[in-house]
């Protein structure tokens, strides 16, 4: 496995852009606890200040201080976005390689029609559908997006095993009695699993985008925990007032989702520009 | 059928008995293999000389086990190895016997493990060894074909096509085989890379009583190293018997002409070995 320290000198312009508000963002989410004297879910003083100081961002309509939330929402967002792509990412990686390798095609082609079946709906809509049968909240949200994103790694990670399946050195395990398990652990998902990264991160975007969106609409995190979308949802109401409610957690997202769209563009460059 | 070089005197190694394999249905149905008849005995150098297409590679995936033939059967040591089964599936237990060195050595290798890496799996997976040990025997398999530690740290993309070949072949004599089935291993090659190969594969031959089947296009390679041959012309075994016999006399009209089209042909009639050890 490439360490970090190998892959990042290597990264060009829009990668390092990415990188950088990557980290600005981060680091403010861990920070905030330190440098907020504030507490994200408790009022701070008067309701709608306008930004300046002490509220830089300043604060929403039960007074609490919007910078604070929006950097705890920070923390809050990007662990479950992480935890979002990281589950579907394994299980699908590992179900498309076992898929991509059995010998049986009743067994492969029902799954295949299961995962077909998924890809095909809208991905906001399926996930909505699930959210509704096991229930909202964090838990509900982290479930509802393995079960139906799983299905679009295991379609990938599957055309990947596909291709392995000819090349030598898979011909070469069965010549050399390797079990199942061993050529899929130690052959087959090793070079299956970067095409899934590469997904993974692009799908990063989507992923913190829709539990933004979902807790916009009520069905993901529940108030009054600071998250991105349940912070515009309840400034919505007075956006002409006090647009500060809004913009800043809005804007927030948008540069996460940019910084990793930044840094999926310039991997996905170097590893052209290697190849 | 067996001629006058070959006398039965022991069981066959490893054997194609009248093995075809067909490829599509009906109309556009064609045999890549016809009736092939092809044996080896232990400790023999047995080489396979045809032009691409001709079938060559596909007796090999065959004789290995990495398919079943549609007709015919493979014999190991005298035992059918595919069963009558659907699966028709070469049993474990006996696959360490036959082994195989592939055409191409830049998939032919892991790009994800190193070069030891490669050779110690199938350490572990036959010798039973762990750990150390392991690394161990392979890095001494390795050195013996002549990969040094420092080469042996390292993943495939960093080795030349020549190296990789040869950690192809310490990987396929982990398990100690009795017959190593060699696919064009030198193709892709540079020459002097090839010389070092033959060499590395004769002397296995002679010194530890390896049986080789050489598969190759180039006649003067296949002559160096075996000392039985089969001719293959679209599926078809079209001439077989002693390397030198054919060389000098050849029966068949096609592999008169395959010899014709080495150059320096007449040269290579005579006795002289294009690569001296």
């Amino acid at each position: 496995m490439k360490s970090m320290t190998r892959v990042l000198p290597k990264l060009n312009g829009e990668a390092h852009w990415g990188v950088a508000i990557l980290a600005i963002i981060i680091l403010l989410g861990v920070l905030v606890p330190l440098l907020s004297p504030f507490n994200p879910i408790r009022s701070a003083g008067d309701t709608f200040i306008t930004p300046g100081m002490p509220h830089l961002f300043g604060t929403d309509q039960l007074g609490r201080d919007v910078f604070t939330r929006t950097f705890a929402a920070a923390q809050l967002d990007i662990t479950l976005a992480v935890l979002g792509v990281a589950f579907p990412l394994v299980i699908g990686t590992f179900m498309g390689g076992v898929l991509g390798t059995t010998r049986n095609p009743v067994v492969s082609g029902a799954w295949l029609i299961i995962i077909d079946a998924i890809n095909a709906f809208p991905f906001l809509a399926i996930v909505i559908g699930v959210v509704a049968m096991v229930g909202s909240g964090v838990q509900g949200l982290l479930i509802a997006l393995a079960a139906v994103n799983w299905a679009r790694y295991a379609k990938i990670a599957r055309a990947r095993a596909l291709q392995l399946r000819d090349a030598d050195f898979i011909h070469a395990t069965q010549v050399l009695g390797y079990s199942r398990v061993q050529v899929l652990t130690r052959h087959i998902l090793p070079n299956v699993y970067s095409e899934s990264l590469a997904y993974g991160l692009s799908d990063f975007v989507i992923v913190i985008i829709a539990i933004a969106g979902l807790s916009f609409l009520g069905v993901g995190v529940r108030p009054p925990e600071a998250e991105w979308g349940a912070m515009i949802s309840d400034g919505r109401p007075f956006l002409r007032q006090a647009w500060w409610i809004t913009v800043f957690p809005g804007l927030t997202l948008s540069l996460t989702a940019i910084g990793v769209a930044l840094l999926a563009q310039g991997l996905t460059n170097r590893s052209r520009g290697e190849d | 059928m067996p001629n006058e070089w070959v006398t039965g005197m022991t069981e066959p190694l490893l054997e194609a008995r009248a093995a075809t394999v067909t490829y599509g249905y009906g109309g556009a149905a064609f045999n890549a293999v016809n009736d092939a008849n092809v044996y080896v005995q232990p400790g023999e150098a047995v080489g396979v000389v045809g032009e691409s297409g001709s079938g060559k590679t596909t007796l090999a995936r065959v004789l290995v086990g990495l398919q079943p033939p549609t007709k015919g059967n493979v014999l190991l040591e005298g035992k059918p190895i595919f069963g009558a089964t659907a699966q028709r599936k070469f049993p474990r237990s006996e696959r360490w016997k036959v082994q195989m060195v592939f055409q191409d050595p830049y998939s032919s290798l892991n790009p994800r493990q190193r070069a030891w890496e490669a050779v110690a799996e199938a350490v572990s997976a036959w010798q039973g060894l762990r750990g150390n040990q392991a690394k161990t025997e392979a890095l001494r398999l390795l050195r013996s074909m002549g990969i040094s530690p420092e080469q042996a740290e390292q993943f495939p993309h960093r080795l030349s096509g020549g190296q990789r070949q040869r950690v192809s072949v310490a990987r396929a004599l982990a398990p100690k085989p009795k017959i190593l089935i060699a696919d064009e291993p030198t193709s892709s090659i540079d020459q002097s890379a090839q010389a070092q190969l033959l060499n590395l594969l004769s002397q296995l031959q002679r010194e530890s009583g390896l049986a080789i089947l050489f598969i190759s296009h180039d006649l003067g390679l296949v002559r160096y190293l075996t000392s039985r041959v089969y001719v293959m012309k679209r599926g078809d075994v079209v001439e077989q018997g002693d390397t030198v016999r054919v060389f000098n006399k050849p029966e068949n009209p096609y592999t008169r002409l395959l010899i014709n089209s080495i150059p320096g042909h007449s040269s290579l009639a005579e006795t002289t070995l294009p690569y001296e050890s």
